[in-house]
């Protein structure tokens, strides 16, 4: 097994697949080199990195081949032995292979693992350092003539991968280029009481050592403090493509290299925090800045805090649910956390506090930075103590079960009456049995109808004002926390909603997943059916019929339903249980610092389904 | 041509043209000449820009692999282009680190192409550069560049295995003064060289005691074992070097080996990171980790569940769970069980990616496959009736998350990933590797071809395009030279009409 994570090349393609961006690192090439001129048979030899050219012209060829840049990842009728899709697994849509083929020699050769992440209009390309035999496995998996790999095969993907730990590296190097060269690399956002938000590590670094130059840049902009999910399907609703989307930011190499040379100047990356590397950039070390006199100073922390002390807390819990109102499928309600900090604390501390608010029972998984220590299952009094990075950072993860009932309950049914119209209805209660000091700040439902043009609505909510776009009804139930502080609302909204007349779109050219056309005779099939029982099973059986594939990192199809989102964001004590005792928070050496700590709960996916129509469902298991 | 001096335009051209082609695109630039030469004249020119002297180094790294290896006279002039870039004070700390990073690269690539380097000057020269570097401890300006020139050392290390050896002792203690953040590249570096004194036991050197150097810094001299190359047959000699004292150094600096990964993980938040090299670790010592195996593969639940983290990590760990079974199971029914027993972890839930989906149910085909041989459900969690009725729940629990394929057209993603999941739990219990004929009974008759029987409703319904595909798979397969396929078909329904 391999004991750590090197990276022979990588490559930035944009959007026309072309090369702009590569780096290929000679010390860990030579020891490909080596590796394969050892294990070298008739089949099997050492190649050259390909040159740029070389690289993108296969990169397209897959493309041809595969459907899109990132393939079909499931064997599909048009997979072709030798391709990614014929090993038939949704990871080779992230884990891909090139055959690069020498012009001049005629030959081709089997560039594997390349990671493929693809950001914005860019597609990133890295390849890990791996044995040659894990190669040769790979390449006799897409050449199998059998029927696709059983689970426990001998030779499966899933034991390859598991003997592979370069593939994660490589994947952590490929998504910080992506954040850099799109200009996302932000730390998470940390709510201060005294002001809406702080600003990351520069701040706190040019604040203390005083460059008014370097502090007057603008602030970044602050990333949601909550990992974004997949809600913004929901909300579009609109096709989602793994096509890269034009952007018009233009590459900055010089960053990139500049990084490429502080994370992982001979390949083996060291240390991927763009802030800190980009601090030390900018910044650099005056002979001012003295190591401790005591202790050594971490890795995460290249400088030491000079200035007023205070330590900084936000929890931000994400509730996703799946509101069914059906009495044979259950609710799923799930909170996704996080615990954000910022200590401008002196030296280098050690913080402490009690985890005492979630309740062991409720919580599903916990993860904590590096930074921090948290003794193995200490019961209800366990305690996390860490040593803080300068800046704003994740100090937990955590996943739980709502301590409370759902913010928001009801149903939302919706019939269609005719073609071209639809009657809705809403009847939710918002935080029933909530009370203060948890408010609810703003409330909207979204009605998306991305593959309808809404033409007009009627009907007027009993609370909050309605609009609509030309694909979505939006009701905003609460745009201000003093209309809804502490107490429970009732809301509903009846009404209709008319659209363009129903047009189908062009069948796909190409399936993107199974890969066969519709039958020819299917619409006749439709004409005939006499027996439709009504308007509403006709009207949605046409429109499924031209329904497209969606990717394999969607859940479903989500244009195939009808559903209400809802979005929400409340302040208070969190739903998931996760709290901080200011009084409990102890720093050694004991320091005067002002601790302050902010709760935020926000929506996630929340999704009302119809009632009346399709929804999708999972099976929960009986424990 | 030889000896003429391009412009920053010509290099960037220079520069594109290789990239796009390679070293055959050089000559029309070059006239020759040696590309060495010409990017050393450049770096050493005040009025360029720094931004075109770094592109330079990587053009010149690049160029390394695909090109002969440098004699030793252009090492030379390379290596004086570097102590004098690296004594300018003019020069940026960012061009002084990526010229200690090119050079390293290039030295390695060249030596090792040319074995009778090693002992020549420049090798020497260039480790001496490196040492006078790092030994300067606590410095405040330069300690980046203190971090780049260990981890320059490092690569020379890894590359010519106790290259560093016989300074070990003062390695140790630059790595006990230094207190910057760059101690853990001292840290890393130490630990390489002593891994490899370790490793490769080399019997003729010097070191007599971590804590009492024999032998000063600087000059440096490359150790004799290197340049006779008996690197591979080196022989432990126990007198040599105190075993106690390398304990106490590698105890010492343990929270130093582990801040490899935790430097890592340090930027990233992302356990995800830890776990691929913590499995690494269970499977070398698995003895030690009898009984925990449970343990383990919850833990890597716990990661594809994670929603913060990215959609590959979780796929990957799922593909880790599924290689890890394989791994552990083998013949041992209590292992089996355990791992049936966490079976209801593994259902897919609504908000899962398609593509977790479809791994998800590849673990319960799995958990279905375990207990093809009858008596193993048996006293099972969840398992009231027997076996068969126990691979139905899995096989019909599992495909609710992607019932859509009911009635979404035959080319949703929803009915690629049901049809893959029917593939995986048919064929789970009837391995490839199974040469009996006897498995075309097993597999007609199993309950989970029942199930597809009884799934007719619906599998009716899909197009014939679909039970192609299905079909298809099977056509290629190894099963079905034992299945006669239209003794499937006929089972399933599912001849033509």
């Amino acid at each position: 097994m391999q004991s750590g994570c090197c990276i022979r090349g990588l490559w930035i393609l944009n959007n026309q697949d072309f090369v702009i961006f590569s780096r290929k690192f000679p010390v860990v090439e030579r020891r490909w080199r080596v590796a394969c001129e050892k294990e070298s048979d008739d089949n099997f030899k050492y190649h050259l990195l390909p040159y740029d050219s070389e690289l993108a012209s296969a990169f397209a060829d897959r493309k041809k081949r595969e459907g899109s840049a990132r393939g079909f990842g499931i064997r599909v009728s048009q997979s072709v032995k030798g391709s990614d899709s014929w090993v038939d697994d949704p990871i080779t849509r992230h884990v891909i292979s090139l055959h690069i083929n020498k012009e001049e020699k005629g030959e081709s050769n089997l560039l594997w693992p390349l990671i493929l992440h693809i950001k914005g209009p860019y597609s990133i390309l890295v390849l890990p350092l791996v044995e040659p035999h894990h190669l040769k496995s790979y390449s006799r998996m897409c050449n199998r003539s059998d029927c696709g790999s059983a689970v426990g095969a001998d030779e499966n993907l899933s034991s390859l991968l598991l003997d592979l730990p370069s593939i994660t590296g490589a994947f952590i190097v490929a998504h910080t280029i992506g954040e850099i060269i799109l200009g996302e690399a932000v730390e998470p956002e940390v709510v201060a009481a005294s002001s809406p938000s702080v600003g990351g590590l520069l701040d706190s670094l040019t604040g203390s050592i005083g460059i008014s130059g370097i502090s007057a840049r603008p602030k970044p902009v602050a990333a949601p403090v909550a990992a974004s999910t997949s809600s913004g399907t929901a909300v579009s609703g609109a096709v989602m493509s793994d096509a890269p989307k034009m952007g018009s930011r233009p590459l900055d190499k010089d960053v990139l290299r500049s990084f490429i040379s502080s994370a992982m100047p001979f390949g083996t990356p060291l240390d991927l925090s763009y802030s800190n590397i980009s601090a030390i950039k900018t910044t650099g070390f005056s002979s001012a800045d003295t190591p401790p006199a005591d202790r050594k100073q971490p890795a995460w922390k290249p400088y030491l805090y000079r200035g007023k002390q205070r330590i900084l807390f936000t929890i931000h819990d994400t509730v996703h649910a799946a509101m069914y109102d059906r009495d044979e499928i259950p609710d799923s309600i799930t909170i996704s956390g996080q615990v954000n900090c910022r200590a401008e604390l002196e030296g280098l501390p050690d913080v402490s506090f009690p985890l005492t608010g979630l309740d062991t029972a409720r919580v599903q998984s916990l993860t904590f930075h590096p930074c921090a220590q948290v003794p193995e299952h200490g019961g209800d009094k366990q305690a996390i103590t860490f040593s803080p990075p300068l800046g704003n950072f994740v100090l937990m993860h955590y996943q739980a079960l709502c301590s409370v009932g759902p913010p928001i309950k009801g149903f939302y049914q919706l019939s269609m009456v005719s073609e071209n119209e639809g009657a809705f209805l809403f009847k939710l209660s918002l935080m029933e049995g909530y009370k203060t000091p948890l408010t609810i700040e703003f409330c909207a439902v979204t009605m998306p109808f991305p593959r309808r043009r809404v033409v007009s609505f009627d009907g007027t909510p009993s609370i909050g004002t309605v609009s609509n776009t030309d694909h979505s009804v939006e009701w905003k139930i609460i745009t201000n926390t003093r209309s809804a502080s502490g107490k429970s609302i009732e809301a509903t909204f009846p009404g209709t909603v008319r659209f363009a007349p129903w047009q189908a779109q062009r069948m796909p050219s190409f399936g993107s997943a199974i890969g066969s056309v519709a039958d020819e005779d299917s619409d006749l099939e439709t004409e005939s059916s006499g027996s439709m029982v009504n308007v509403e099973d006709q009207i949605m059986e046409k429109m499924s019929k031209d329904l497209q594939a969606v990717d394999l990192e969607d859940p479903f199809c989500w244009q195939a339903y009808n559903y209400a989102k809802v979005s929400f964001k409340m302040i208070g004590p969190s739903l998931s249980g996760m709290s901080i005792d200011p009084k409990s928070v102890s720093i050694f050496p004991a320091v005067k610092a002002t601790v302050e700590i902010s709760t935020q709960v926000t929506s996630g996916d929340y999704i009302l389904w119809n009632t009346l129509g399709k929804c999708p469902v999972a099976a929960t298991p009986e424990a | 041509m030889a000896g003429k001096l391009l412009s920053p335009t010509e290099w960037e051209s220079v520069i594109d043209d290789y990239n796009l082609g390679g070293a055959a695109n050089l000559h029309r630039w070059t006239g020759g000449a040696s590309v060495v030469d010409l990017c050393i004249s450049s770096l050493l020119r005040k009025d360029f820009p720094v931004q075109l002297k770094l592109n330079l180094l990587t053009f010149l790294e690049h160029d390394s692999l695909d090109d002969s290896p440098l004699p030793s006279s252009s090492l030379s002039r390379l290596i004086d282009a570097l102590r004098s870039v690296i004594q300018s004070p003019s020069d940026p700390f960012a061009l002084k680190d990526q010229f200690l990073i090119s050079t390293t690269a290039i030295f390695i690539t060249s030596l090792l192409d040319n074995d009778e380097l090693i002992s020549g000057s420049p090798l020497r020269d260039l480790v001496e550069l490196f040492l006078t570097i790092i030994n300067r401890p606590n410095h405040g300006l330069d300690r980046h560049t203190r971090g780049v020139a260990c981890e320059c050392l490092r690569q020379l290390e890894l590359a010519f295995p106790c290259l560093l050896s016989e300074i070990t002792p003062h390695l140790w203690s630059l790595c006990q003064s230094e207190r910057t953040h760059v101690s853990q590249w001292y840290v890393l570096l130490l630990s390489t060289t002593i891994l490899n004194v370790v490793k490769l036991k080399p019997s003729g050197t010097s070191i007599s005691s971590m804590s009492n150097a024999t032998i000063p810094l600087i000059p440096f001299s490359v150790p004799q074992f290197l340049i006779d190359g008996v690197g591979s047959d080196f022989v432990w000699k126990e007198k040599e070097i105190c075993y106690k004292e390398l304990r106490r150094v590698v105890a010492a600096g343990t929270s130093g080996f582990f801040d490899e990964g935790a430097v890592l993980m340090a930027a990233l938040h992302v356990r995800a990171i830890a776990l691929p090299y913590f499995l690494g670790i269970y499977f070398k010592f698995l003895d030690s980790f009898q009984g925990q195996e449970l343990e383990v593969a919850s833990r890597i639940m716990l990661l594809s569940k994670e929603p913060q983290h990215h959609l590959v990590f979780r796929l990957l760990g799922l593909h880790w769970i599924l290689g890890f079974f394989a791994l552990i199971v083998g013949e041992d029914e209590a292992k089996k069980r355990s791992i049936l027993d966490m079976s209801l972890r593994f259902y897919p839930t609504i908000f899962d990616p398609l593509a977790i989906k479809a791994l998800k149910l590849d673990l319960l085909a799995y958990c279905s496959s375990l207990i093809c041989n009858p008596g193993d459900a048996s006293g099972l969690k969840g398992v009231e009736a027997d076996k068969g009725v126990y691979q139905v729940t899995l096989f019909k629990d599992g495909l609710v998350s992607v019932s859509a394929f009911k009635w979404l057209p035959p080319w949703s993603t929803e009915t690629a990933v049901a049809f893959r999941a029917f593939h995986k739990f048919l064929i789970g219990g009837s391995p490839h590797s199974d040469a009996s004929s006897s498995s075309v009974g097993t597999l007609i008759e199993s309950d989970i071809f029942y199930t597809l029987q009884v799934a007719n409703e619906f599998v009716c319904t899909a197009p014939d395009a679909i039970l192609y595909g299905l079909v298809g798979r099977c056509v290629a397969s190894e099963v079905s030279r034992h299945v006669s396929l239209e003794e499937v078909l006929a089972a399933m329904g599912w001849g033509r009409q």
